[in-house]
């Protein structure tokens, strides 16, 4: 459970740091979404957005982005849970779809909503990391005394 | 570079557009695909074909007739989904080119746009509700400016305008101008620099040009043309610059700016007649400015890449009824040295 919550932090920092990467990208190079997804998958410090190798399979196989990005965040969120799930799934209905300046609003948009998720994350991360730390070590004490 | 064919070059324009109309359009008859020119597509009319002096228009199982029935009625969803896959899921990339009425594509392809103009401080921001695609397939026909080379260039480089009708093959003659110029074909290799910003000739696309044009070709796409021709000038320091349609005052600003630095500019202009083209204030500008010493009229749309005349600047006069004194200008192989005010006795 402890190590559970923070992989779900890891995974929301993850997050923001590729909603970062496509923010940049986009706003510099414009480059199509294909590109956008094949460049960000090899980049090594987003490699745990799974998704992002998951959609580039899709892509390759000939489907559409707004599919293949929705189906792949769907597919392999990793620790990510529900809200944010949602939030990144979404980015298939806006990257490529709209002009730059809407796709810049929205990412920027996403990023804050994330934000706000991980800071909430990080609270109820600290304040019960010590609880299931502790209640895991109880637990591991009780079956050792039982089996002895 | 491998040259693909013309049929090959129709169906890499078909597998732009939807699924459906794909695949009516990849079982068109293979004598049709190889002289298609365009594919029109408009809501609610038959999917046309252009041919060289023919409109065909497309049957639901990929026939062709002359006559526009019982073809395959475009649907709205048809442009919209076509528009998309054009823009390869990414409408952003193209922003600029379809707030001018078309899109670039891969393959060197060009899709016009025809819809209602979204307006932003009186200024196109965008175009909405479109009901009609024109798809101008394009070519590379290695030798289509065989003749030219030869009639214009044979003594050496010199500035030219190449003037003609719509789908009279401008296009298909600089693409092939610039891979011969920089291919040694008009006596040695010259530096050409493509200021492409339709991205036209040289198509580049993902970094790759889509359209071989030599060896000492440099390939400025997407550019504005008068930004194209200052930086090729600056950076490039090409022997001749070659852009597509020219017209516009920024433009052509650019072109006199580049011939003050010694540059060639060879372009092309819509015009049926140099009648037509003498009427044309930005054009007549360049000529007075000793832009070019040649001019190149192409032929009907029906035979495209012919050519019907080259005219040197020097008759312009008699051609255009114009009394301007051409060749009393000081005018050195296209280049203009030290030219002051041209007087004119006449208005156009």
């Amino acid at each position: 459970m402890a190590s559970g919550l923070s992989k779900r932090v890891r995974a929301i920092e993850d997050a923001i740091l590729l909603i970062d990467h496509l923010y940049d990208r986009l706003r510099y190079l414009q480059p199509t979404v294909a590109s956008l997804v094949y460049e960000a998958s090899g980049t090594t410090s987003l490699q745990r957005c799974r998704y992002l190798a998951e959609c580039k399979l899709s892509l390759e196989s000939g489907h559409g982005f707004t599919n293949s990005w929705k189906d792949a965040v769907k597919k392999s969120p990793g620790s990510l849970e529900l809200q944010e799930i949602e939030l990144i799934s979404a980015l298939g209905d806006v990257l490529g779809s709209t002009d730059l300046d809407s796709q810049l609003q929205n990412l920027a948009w996403t990023r804050e909503q994330l934000e706000h998720i991980l800071s909430d994350a990080r609270a109820y991360r600290d304040k019960h990391h010590k609880l299931y730390s502790s209640l895991g070590v109880l637990s591991g004490i009780a079956v050792a005394i039982i089996l002895i | 570079m491998e040259v693909q064919n013309h049929a090959e070059r129709f169906d890499s324009a078909a597998n732009l557009l939807n699924v459906k109309l794909r695949d009516i359009l990849l079982g068109v008859p293979a004598q049709a695909k190889r002289s298609a020119m365009e594919i029109r597509i408009r809501v609610g009319s038959p999917v046309a074909i252009t041919c060289p002096g023919q409109i065909w228009f497309l049957g639901k199982s990929s026939d062709l007739h002359n006559i526009p029935q019982n073809g395959y009625l475009a649907t709205k969803q048809d442009i919209a989904d076509s528009i998309i896959t054009m823009c390869e899921h990414s409408v952003h990339t193209h922003q600029h080119e379809m707030k001018n009425g078309f899109i670039s594509l891969r393959g060197g392809h060009r899709a016009g746009l025809c819809g209602s103009a979204v307006l932003s401080a009186g200024e196109i921001s965008a175009v909405r509700d479109v009901t009609s695609i024109n798809l101008r397939i394009a070519r590379e026909i290695r030798g289509a400016a065989n003749d030219l080379v030869h009639r214009v260039f044979n003594r050496g480089l010199c500035g030219a305008l190449i003037a003609g009708i719509p789908s009279s093959g401008k296009t298909t003659l600089l693409r092939d101008l610039a891979r011969q110029l920089s291919s040694g074909k008009a006596g040695r290799h010259y530096k050409v620099a493509v200021v492409d910003e339709r991205y036209e000739i040289g198509a580049v696309y993902n970094g790759a040009p889509q359209n071989y044009l030599g060896p000492a070709c440099d390939i400025l796409s997407g550019y504005p043309k008068g930004e194209g021709i200052i930086t090729a000038v600056r950076t490039l320091s090409p022997d001749v610059i070659i852009c597509d349609e020219i017209g516009m005052k920024d433009e052509v600003d650019s072109i006199i700016d580049g011939l003050n630095c010694g540059v060639k500019i060879i372009a092309s202009a819509h015009a049926s007649s140099i009648e037509e083209l003498c009427k044309r204030r930005q054009i007549t500008r360049l000529i007075d400015n000793g832009a070019f010493k040649k001019i190149v009229m192409l032929g009907s749309w029906d035979k495209p890449g012919q050519i019907q005349e080259v005219v040197e600047v020097g008759e312009i006069g008699d051609k255009a009824g114009r009394s301007v004194p051409y060749n009393s200008m000081f005018i050195d192989d296209g280049d203009l040295h030290g030219v002051g005010t041209l007087q004119k006795s006449t208005s156009y």
